[in-house]
């Protein structure tokens, strides 16, 4: 049962995949891209994850894909100008990463073919993953925290630099 | 008041420092006028303070009484401790009197002399400083602090000097004073760090010196004899001497120096400043005297700068140039006295000297603000009339350099002749030497009164009256080059005789040199004689060669307008312009030193250019074919790199593979 | 018994479209969305590491990649707020070009 809700979020996965790639429409792209992300959390739960998979919804489903719909909306991007952005139009441009790209997951998966062992039949509970969060990595949690203050600050200050375009602040 | 009754030292230099940071931070929210008074005011004050400790140290109680005052240790580096500390002893109150006392006068001098300048806040910003430094200098009770006012001083006699800095040639003449001074406090330095390893740096105690002499092998110094090593300190002290002190072969800065204003030229270049290098030697005679090589160079150095600048100062068409050159060669003389043991007597030349050269100074700055600025002696003439007071004051000050009978000059002057025939360390040459220098002297001294005031009136500018502070305070400084030689009769006087040398035996002791042989005070009696008939044909020869109706020597070739650096050669006599040029020292220079020293960066900017430069540029042409290479991938397009990345990841992961056997 | 082996190839999969996405999209928004890909395709292969180990590390990291993930997009299209405003333009080449000009 859980081997097949595998298999269906992961083909969901693929598919949406492929399609925030190659939509014309940004806002299509960013849409397809949470679908992706709600199977990736489907994946979660079937790996014995479940606050994983939550997490994946309400943030980056919930918090910064919206982000990111909040702004195609304000750039306007709806509606795709002449294929400006959508190089895969010539087949050729596709060939070299589409090779590389085969090549590399096909040496990863070959590489941990024969390395990996069975894996458990327990999952890991919220509690573990708490205890484990706030114990044993609890440096990290400060790093983290860190790095979202970082972004707080980055952000609010590109935001304030971009209310007047003209200033010297700008043109960095 | 400290506790043990001892006056605060600190308060003597502190005065004028304060003086200087309140003029510096705040004289330019007020009138320039201010800025004066407060440096006048801080220096006055600072004067009565030296008065109150000077009373305090001639009615203490006790065998060989001084003053002493540790603020806090300054420097603590191992072996060498020095402090900010004071050291009030007779040197130190003869030299602290002069500074602040003739300081004070020409403080006052100058309020009316720089009335109307740009720059007279800075003017007087400097001066206080100056004093400040000067004191520091004097009265530090090590040689490290001794050496921070040393260099203050330097400072700020540079600043002083460019003070019209809107001339180039003034520029010149304050980066040469201060280079040149600065080649003698390198070996000052050295000598300071020597005396420092061999005796310790204090000046409270110098017996270090005496032990060191005795030594045949100094450990602290690679086990060298201690008399050799004593030599040595003693020559490099000199050196600092010869720089600040403008002693040959260092003194071609001074008459360049003339370039600042004419009451800088007082109190720096003539009363205190130039000084110091006699007060150096006067601290270290505990060294000299263990160093008998070394003082004996010191009084070669002396007489023969003597003889020199008063062989220039013949010729010298600038007044201020002709002072100059005096004041060069009456420093010879202290330092002459000094190197024949007589160190009381060299302090007490220093001591007059300082009264009757600042006059001279001043006086002529008085003539040279009367005329607008003119500085040619040849285009003055005459003035006896129309400047009647500064004539007189003039002519006290002439007649205490030249030395004519019972003048300051004349006692101090002849008292030093008399040690550097007489004492052990004399010897005929120098007292010859001394004697020829004096009638020099007189026969200088002279030309410039009768070229200058007496004849026909030459100028072509109205003669203005000076007004009375350009006069009156100089009153006081002819009173005492008339008369501060009594202070130091010969021994033959039956009354008031050596009472300087008296007053001074606290400090020198038994390390003083006294007469020996040579008839004692009946040989004494005739070398006054002698100098007395020698300044006395001075003035006559003077008379003789340039008297108002006498056209003997003829009157040198300057047009109006010529500077005396842009005219090498104004005589039509070769010897009197190479004198002129200062037995062309400059040029020796500028053949030995600076040419060369050009050459060298030419040189050296050479390998620069082409081999220094070769390889980095060589280097930069390899970056920049890299780099171009480079660029081709540097296309600005973040496709091209995540491919170029990717590849080189499947790249990274295949060497991974193959590296592990697969 | 979890289907862990699967995830990860699904994770290869997906960071392999991530990376094809970051290649042929020309457009900056997309580049920022690949690299949101990426970054999740990474997460899901720690927490299949987690399924296999049967430890909660992995998962762990996968909480520490979604501050990391905030973070670079608030910047990320912070900066790509500006960009458009100077250039009007997101496309990367064009923006190139009006640099190099």
């Amino acid at each position: 049962m859980l081997l097949i809700m595998f298999y269906i979020a992961a083909i969901i996965a693929v598919v949406s995949t492929g399609a925030v790639i190659f939509s014309r429409n940004p806002v299509y792209s960013v849409i397809y891209l949470i679908i992706s992300l709600f199977a990736v959390a489907m994946v979660f739960y079937t790996l014995g994850a479940p606050f994983l998979a939550m997490a994946e919804i309400i943030i980056y489903a919930g918090a910064i894909m919206v982000l990111f719909l909040f702004v195609v909306m304000m750039l306007n991007l709806g509606q795709n100008r002449k294929d400006e952005d959508l190089q895969a139009a010539s087949a050729k441009a596709l060939v070299l990463p589409l090779t590389f790209t085969t090549i590399l997951a096909m040496l990863t998966v070959l590489a941990l073919a024969g390395a990996i062992p069975a894996p458990h039949a327990v999952g890991t509970s919220s509690a573990a993953l708490g205890k484990a969060l706030f114990d044993k990595h609890f440096l990290g949690v400060k790093l983290a925290a860190f790095i979202l203050l970082v972004g707080s600050i980055g952000g609010m200050h590109l935001g304030r630099a971009s209310s007047t375009p003209d200033t010297k602040e700008t043109r960095i | 008041m400290t506790d043990n009754g001892v006056p605060a030292l600190w308060l003597v230099p502190a005065l004028p420092a304060a003086g200087a940071l309140i003029i510096f931070l705040f004289s330019k929210f007020w009138n320039p006028r201010v800025a004066g008074r407060i440096a006048c005011s801080a220096v006055g004050l600072s004067f009565l303070w030296v008065l109150v400790c000077s009373y305090m140290l001639i009615t203490w109680p006790g065998e060989a009484p001084r003053f002493t005052q540790k603020l806090w240790t300054w420097l603590d580096a191992g072996t060498i401790t020095a402090d900010v500390g004071f050291l009030f002893d007779q040197v130190t109150l003869v030299f602290t009197l002069v500074v602040t006392g003739v300081g004070f006068i020409i403080h006052l001098y100058s309020v009316a002399y720089m009335r109307g300048d740009d720059g007279e806040r800075r003017f007087f910003g400097y001066m206080n400083l100056f004093v400040a430094a000067m004191l520091v200098l004097v009265m530090a009770d090590n040689a490290f602090f001794m050496f921070l006012g040393w260099e203050g001083v330097g400072c700020c006699s540079f600043f002083l000097i460019g003070h019209f800095y809107q001339k180039q040639e003034n520029c010149a003449a304050a980066t040469k004073a201060f280079l040149v001074t600065r080649l003698g406090d390198i070996f000052l330095l050295l000598g300071v760090l020597l005396c420092a390893k061999l005796a310790g740096v204090s000046f409270l105690d110098l017996s270090g010196f005496e032990k060191v002499a005795g030594m045949d092998s100094v450990p602290q110094a690679f086990g060298a004899s201690g008399p050799l090593l004593l030599t040595i300190a003693g020559l490099l002290l000199l050196g600092g001497a010869m720089g600040k002190s403008a002693q040959l072969p260092l003194q071609t800065w001074l008459p360049d120096a003339m370039a600042g204003p004419t009451p800088v030229s007082a109190l720096i270049h003539a009363a205190t400043m130039v000084t110091a290098g006699v007060y150096l030697i006067a601290r270290f005679h505990v060294l000299y005297v263990m160093a008998p090589v070394a003082l004996a160079a010191v009084a070669m150095v002396g007489v023969g700068t003597a003889f020199y600048a008063a062989t220039c100062a013949l010729v010298q068409t600038d007044i201020k140039r002709i002072l100059a050159y005096s004041t060069i060669s009456q420093i010879g003389y202290m330092i002459l006295g000094l190197g024949v043991g007589a160190f009381s007597l060299g302090l007490f030349h220093f001591f007059t000297h300082a009264f009757y050269k600042a006059l001279l100074f001043l006086a002529a700055g008085t003539v040279i603000h009367a005329l607008h600025g003119e500085q040619n002696i040849y285009k003055m003439g005459g003035l006896k009339a129309s400047l009647r007071g500064t004539y007189l004051v003039f002519l006290c000050g002439a007649a205490a350099l030249a030395g004519l009978p019972l003048t300051a000059g004349f006692f101090s002057k002849d008292a030093i002749l008399w040690y550097s025939l007489s004492t052990k360390y004399g010897n005929p040459a120098l007292f010859a030497l001394g004697m020829v220098t004096a009638l020099l002297t007189a026969i200088y001294t002279f030309r410039l009164i009768f070229v200058v005031f007496h004849g026909t009136e030459r100028s072509h500018h109205h003669v203005h009256e000076p007004e009375p502070l350009l006069v009156k305070p100089l009153a006081v400084l002819a009173f005492f080059a008339l008369f501060a030689g009594f202070l130091n009769l010969p021994h033959f006087v039956p009354v008031l005789s050596a009472k300087w040398e008296h007053f001074l035996e606290p400090v020198f002791g038994h390390y003083h040199a006294h007469p020996a042989g040579y008839g004692g005070k009946a040989g004494e009696a005739l070398a006054a004689l002698l100098s007395t008939v020698v300044s006395l044909a001075g003035l006559f020869i003077a008379w003789k060669l340039y008297h108002p109706g006498a056209a003997v020597v003829p009157v040198p070739a300057m047009e109006i307008g010529e500077s005396e650096t842009s005219t090498p050669a104004p005589y039509k006599a070769s010897l009197a312009n190479w004198l002129y040029r200062g037995w062309d020292f400059d040029r020796a220079y500028d053949a030995a030193f600076v040419r060369p020293f050009r050459r060298l960066s030419g040189m050296s900017s050479w390998v620069d250019r082409v081999i220094i430069d070769g390889v980095f540029e060589l280097s930069a042409a390899i970056v920049r074919g890299v780099h171009s290479l480079l660029l081709a991938f540097q296309n600005g397009r973040l496709s091209r790199y995540a491919l170029v990345m990717l590849f080189g990841a499947l790249a990274g992961t295949i060497i991974l593979f193959f590296g592990r056997g697969w | 018994m979890f289907p862990a082996n699967e995830a990860l190839i699904l994770s290869a999969i997906l960071f392999s479209l991530g990376v094809i996405a970051f290649i042929v999209r020309r457009n900056l928004l997309y580049t920022l969305m690949s690299v949101e890909i990426m970054l999740n395709a990474a997460g899901l292969a720690f927490v299949a590491g987690s399924a296999i180990h049967g430890q909660p590390d992995g998962q762990v990291f996968f909480m520490f990649i979604l501050p990391v993930a905030a973070a670079e997009v608030a910047i990320g299209l912070a900066l790509a707020l500006l960009i458009f405003k100077r250039c009007k333009t997101l496309d990367l080449w064009a923006i190139a070009r009006i640099k190099e000009e």
